[in-house]
């Protein structure tokens, strides 16, 4: 079966180690542990863009580059055998030579950075129409993503540990689970929202508690300043002291709205392909 | 568990074609030629269109929109989303009665009506037919049938509203967003002559709800933005977003508009401001925004400049396609010519909305000028050579005026006119007048009305030199036709005698040998093929020789085997079943067009005007150039199904006078056809079937001579029956169930008639006095049609009859019905067929006759074509000519006392009643 070369650890192959992780998967179902292993059809880690901008941002953090490259085709050679995201934590099962639990935390994102993503989504007109239709595709997730100011963390918001004798400071096994967590989020992006703790129907909320959109006046030589703009533009306008629909105050929280529509907080599978 | 990806293969594709009934039902079918579309599309066409026309039009004019569709599908839509259209001004005025102008949530529960919409006027309705698109049975698309497709629609808007418990604003909304009444963005453009700087003015508005004039009410978007922030009310901010987003994503400027709030507010605008509005109107109104422009601006746009030329205005000194047309131009604006000057400064700005004679003027210059060159240069060739009659005609219907102006919006700045010759002419083509009384004394035979018409029509057009497609249904006698212009040619030609050439199916020779004895025999014809001659007579035949004739009449394969045909020149070539010249690539094609000839006709009975590559290769054929080389043509076709709407209108405005098909179900035009019609359908007899037939007779001949009473009497029966089986196939015969085609002469002629039935979607039936035909012919002719059929004969067991004849009369499924004479003559309707073949002969017509009248009874909409199949030469031929002179003279004596008595004919008559006429039998 293995081929050994003198005096060095004996290589094995791709197809092996996937055939090692599957019986490994197996044993584990079999001794009926719910498990969750990340399994990676494609070349890439993921296909979303969320979920590369997940790795991407990994990458850009120089304290990590070392060992991500082996995480990665750890990962792809699906070592992960489980992976679990909760709130502010994963917890994962990943094969190496033996198998190793691997725990990663996360901060919760700082209120004053999600109160600002809130703020933006509400603002723009693309991410507003997903709002309001339920749903988080690409305008919305492009905010969330965003390199710098998005939900993705920063290294020094993350904390992780490994059972594997390795001394690094992060080892593959904890690479190949973060490289994990891009994979997972394609499928599903919510869940970044639990590892950041925060309450996606928080960005509907915001919808309701003054005009979204910009609505600055334009610039001055532009504004039409007409004292009929019914006679102008030929058509009946709407009396200005027609009453209006009855107001509701901006509440505390949007929770279980009536507005038929099923409100954002069963959040929809993104956009695919 | 394995995770499978759904992701990374290419989106799929589904082939789906429409196709209209000849009862006016439109169906949904997947066909190898059909095109092809989206998948999730398809399926869902498909999926409304297996529920009825009015399920499929609903799901195809209210949800589709917006979608890439192929053109057939896109002339339903227009029409479907007319009847939406209608529907939501309606609606609109309806809801203004049921509620309160300021009330913004649905009325309570009341039960949901629908309002009705009546059709478009009968002119809309004959502008549409007129504009049908290329599909399947489009030929049976009349006023009557988009009439009812309406009504259906109607039908299927109001059922489908009461399942779904809703008001039907929200029910309209459900089918499509685009749909929204209430609830919409308008962006308004208006002329603000106050202020020089900024001529225009804009606004976006919300129409939120109605006036007790039910006319809606704008709000500005701002102004309703802030209204509807709120938990409450997002689904309408959502209605008001999506629209201002998704026109968003599509132009930049907007964009731009939107993400620094000035959409909000009323604006000043330049007339760049406004140009670059009116440039992105598709996408505007593509995302669901409505856009209002000044009410002085026809169309909802300003005006433009247009390129208008006028073709045709005197008569050219000679005719034919080749003839030369005169050719005039300018550029006007609504109508009225601009001078020099003003084209010039039109020219010379760079805006595309220009002020000139104090409107708003819009111009794409590079179109413009592009325009303007052709059709200058179209001028000074005009003067230098002339125009030819088929670039006239290609002009007219917006062709492509050269190959490389391959831009279709390019027909939005030019328009071609016919100047009052060609108008003249045209409408002559168009729409054919009778000659007051008979103009042809040489006829034997009375022309009815619409015949008068269509020989006018064929004289007209080959007395231009123009080519002609008549396409009458089978059974309108366009035999009859061709031989009255025939005469009236070969009358008006008396001095420069010039021979005509008509070419048909071999099979076929003989009936039209048949019907100029009958109709026209002082025309000097002839058969010019190896069946009629003898094979020195072929070989020394020149064109001299034909000189002399009126009309030589060969088959398409002798056209490749007799070069003689080839060199004469021609005054008329008459192609008959055109479908023969379908394929381009066809060595007979080639040699047809090959032939000399100063016109061209092209007969045929299959809706040949219905499929592209068919209309292309007839039209090469009979009027050279006018549609274009094969692919000038399907560029230009491929131009055409790329319009946004009535795809195919340019040119079927093209072809049209040059095809006259008249049906008979069309009871306006032929109001005197008669419900039934019987012709003999003159079959030839095989090789192997001649020498069967001439040992049989040869035997019968020996054997009287030695027999006489009972065994006589039997010996006579029984050869008859035996010559009868071998005119119907050898095989029946000898037994030996082989049944080639190649072997019968009629089933050559069954497969002709056959095609032309499938062609046009209509039913057949078939009788045989023998059982033992029943299954050969039902194989034959599923073979045809491409369905399996349905066979009665005296075995089918009783309870069954029942079943078999209700599948025939009511489904579309089965398209012939075989039937042995005994078994079908008592009882049965059969009204949905409209052609009965007699494929062998009872010799008794009272029992033929009342077969025949199976299909023609009471409650037959349709004309009924009788097929009464007659081997030539043979006894079938002899009796048919003993049946048809009784009959003259008392069609109600024979029907009461049946059969010819043969048995007690003398022994000489029998032979010669029996004998083989060689010459006449062999026609291949």
């Amino acid at each position: 079966m293995s081929r050994g070369y003198d005096g060095w650890a004996p290589y094995v192959s791709v197809a092996e180690r996937r055939a090692d992780a599957v019986r490994e998967i197996a044993v584990l179902r079999k001794k009926g542990q719910d498990i969750a292993p990340v399994i990676i059809e494609t070349r890439a880690i993921a296909t979303t863009f969320w979920g590369k901008a997940w790795c991407q941002n990994l990458e850009s953090y120089s304290d990590f580059a070392y060992r991500l490259p082996r995480g990665r085709s750890y990962a792809r050679n699906r070592a992960v055998l489980d992976l679990q995201i909760g709130p502010l934590a994963v917890k994962a099962l990943v094969r190496g030579s033996s198998t190793y639990r691997v725990a990663v935390n996360i901060t919760a994102a700082p209120k004053p950075l999600w109160g600002s993503i809130c703020k933006d989504c509400a603002g723009g007109i693309d991410s507003l129409v997903e709002l309001l239709q339920g749903r988080f595709s690409t305008a919305v997730m492009e905010r969330i993503c965003r390199q710098d100011k998005g939900l993705f963390p920063r290294p020094s918001e993350i904390r992780f540990s490994c059972s594997c004798p390795d001394f690094a400071d992060m080892c593959k096994h904890v690479a190949a689970v973060l490289y994990g967590v891009g994979a997972r989020l394609d499928e599903s992006p919510e869940l970044l929202f639990r590892l950041r703790a925060v309450d996606e129907n928080d960005l509907l909320a915001h919808l309701d508690s003054g005009p979204p959109l910009s609505m600055t006046s334009p610039a001055s030589g532009r504004a039409l300043d007409a004292d009929d703009l019914s006679a102008l533009f030929d058509l009946e306008m709407a009396a200005d002291d027609a009453p209006i629909t009855p107001e509701t105050p901006p509440r505390r929280k949007a929770t279980a709205r009536t507005t038929g529509r099923p409100a954002a907080a069963r959040p929809l599978p993104p956009l695919r392909g | 568990m394995e995770h499978s990806d759904p992701g990374g293969g290419a989106p799929a594709v589904a082939r789906l074609g429409l196709r209209l009934t000849p009862h006016g039902r439109l169906l949904s079918e997947t066909a190898e030629d059909a095109p092809i579309l989206d998948d999730g599309i398809a399926r869902r066409l498909a999926a409304a269109f297996a529920c009825g026309p009015g399920p499929g039009l609903m799901q195809l004019g209210a949800c589709e929109v917006g979608r890439v569709l192929p053109p057939a599908f896109i002339w339903w839509r227009d029409f479907a989303a007319s009847y939406v259209g209608a529907l939501c001004v309606q609606a609109v005025a309806g809801s203004a009665d049921a509620q309160s102008p300021l009330a913004l949530s649905p009325p309570t529960q009341s039960p949901p009506a629908l309002p009705t919409v009546s059709p478009p006027t009968a002119d809309e309705l004959a502008t549409l037919v007129l504009t049908a698109p290329l599909m399947p049975g489009a030929e049976y698309l009349t006023p009557d049938v988009l009439r009812a497709l309406w009504a259906d629609l109607g039908e299927t808007f109001a059922a489908s509203l009461n399942a779904s418990g809703t008001d039907l604003q929200s029910f309209l909304r459900s089918l499509n967003p685009a749909w929204n009444l209430l609830g919409r963005v308008h962006f308004n453009l208006a002329e603000n002559r106050n202020d020089p700087a900024h001529p225009f003015a804009f606004m976006a508005t919300f129409t939120s709800r109605l006036s007790a004039q039910a006319r809606a009410q704008h709000l500005p978007l701002g102004q309703a933005i802030r209204e509807y922030a709120g938990p409450a009310n997002r689904d309408r901010l959502l209605s008001l977003l999506m629209p201002v987003q998704r026109a968003a994503e599509a132009c930049d400027w907007l964009r731009l508009m939107v993400d620094n709030g000035e959409i909000f507010h009323p604006l000043r605008w330049t007339p760049a401001d406004a140009a670059r509005l009116l440039a992105s109107a598709p996408q505007l109104e593509g995302a669901g925004v409505i856009l209002r422009m000044p009410a002085t601006w026809r169309a909802n746009r300003p005006a433009r400049p247009k390129v208008a030329a006028t073709v045709g205005a005197r008569a050219p000194s000679a005719l034919g396609l080749d003839s030369l047309l005169d050719f005039q131009m300018a550029v006007t604006l609504e109508g009225e010519p601009l001078s020099d000057d003003e084209v010039a400064t039109l020219l010379a700005g760079t805006d595309s909305l220009v002020l000139l004679r104090g409107a708003w003027v819009e111009i794409d210059r590079e179109r413009l000028e592009r325009t303007l060159h052709q059709f200058r240069d179209a001028q000074a060739r005009a003067e230098q050579d002339g125009l030819t009659f088929a670039e006239a005609m290609r002009l007219l219907a917006g062709a492509a005026l050269t190959d490389d102006d391959a831009d279709p919006a390019s027909a939005d700045w030019a328009q071609v006119t016919a100047g009052p010759w060609l108008a003249e002419t045209l409408a002559a083509l168009r729409a054919p007048q009778a000659w007051g009384g008979n103009p042809h004394p040489a006829l034997r035979g009375t022309l009815r009305p619409y015949q008068q018409v269509g020989v006018e029509w064929l004289r007209l057009l080959s007395g231009l030199g123009l080519g002609a497609c008549l396409a009458d249904d089978m059974g309108l006698g366009k035999t009859i036709q061709v031989l009255a212009l025939l005469l009236a040619q070969a009358e008006a030609a008396r001095g420069a005698k010039r021979p005509s050439l008509l070419v048909a199916p071999a099979s076929l020779l003989a009936n039209w040998a048949e019907e100029i004895e009958r109709f026209a025999p002082s025309l000097n014809a002839r058969i010019v093929h190896p069946s009629a001659m003898t094979a020195e007579q072929v070989k020394q035949l020149t064109s001299n020789d034909l000189q002399t004739l009126d009309l030589a009449i060969t088959s398409y394969g002798s056209l490749l085997r007799m070069p003689v045909l080839a060199e004469t020149p021609w005054r008329l070539v008459i192609l008959d079943e055109a479908q023969a010249i379908k394929n381009p690539k066809a060595k007979q094609t080639r040699a047809a067009k090959a032939l000399k000839a100063d016109a061209r006709i092209a007969l045929t009975g299959t809706p040949v005007e219905n499929h592209l590559g068919d209309l292309w290769s007839i039209f090469d054929v009979i009027n050279p150039g006018l549609l274009g080389t094969a692919s000038q043509f399907s560029a230009y076709a491929k131009r055409l199904a790329e319009r946004e709407h009535n795809p195919y209108g340019p040119l079927r405005e093209l072809v049209r006078p040059y095809i006259l098909r008249r049906m008979k179900t069309d009871k306006t035009v032929i109001a005197d056809l008669p419900d039934k019609t019987e012709v003999t359908a003159h079959c030839a007899l095989s090789r192997r079937q001649a020498a069967l037939y001439a040992d049989t007779v040869s035997e019968l001949a020996e054997r009287l001579r030695e027999s006489d009473g009972i065994a006589r009497k039997g010996l006579v029966l029984t050869t008859l029956m035996r010559l009868k089986q071998i005119c119907n196939h050898p095989s029946q015969w000898l037994g030996d169930n082989v049944w080639a085609e190649a072997d019968s002469g009629k089933l050559a002629r069954l497969r002709e008639i056959a095609e032309v039935v499938a062609a046009r979607q209509e039913k057949m039936l078939v009788f045989t006095q023998f059982r033992e035909m029943t299954d050969p012919l039902a194989r034959f002719l599923a073979g045809i049609f491409g369905r399996p059929g349905l066979v009665l004969h005296g075995g089918t067991p009783v309870k069954d009859r029942r079943t078999l004849v209700h599948s025939f009369q009511d489904g579309e499924a089965a398209p012939f019905f075989i039937l042995s004479l005994k078994a079908g003559g008592s009882g049965l309707n059969l009204t949905a067929a409209s052609h009965v073949v007699h494929f062998d002969r009872w010799w008794n017509p009272a029992v033929e006759n009342q077969a025949t009248d199976r299909a023609f009874r009471i409650g037959q909409k349709r004309n009924v074509l009788v097929h009464k199949f007659v081997c030539q030469g043979t006894v079938e031929d002899r009796i048919d000519a003993m049946i048809e002179g009784k009959k003259r003279l008392s069609a109600d004596l024979l029907a009461s006392s049946g059969e010819i008595a043969l048995t007690e004919m003398k022994d000489d008559e029998l032979l010669r009643l029996v004998a083989l006429d060689l010459n006449a039998a062999m026609r291949e």
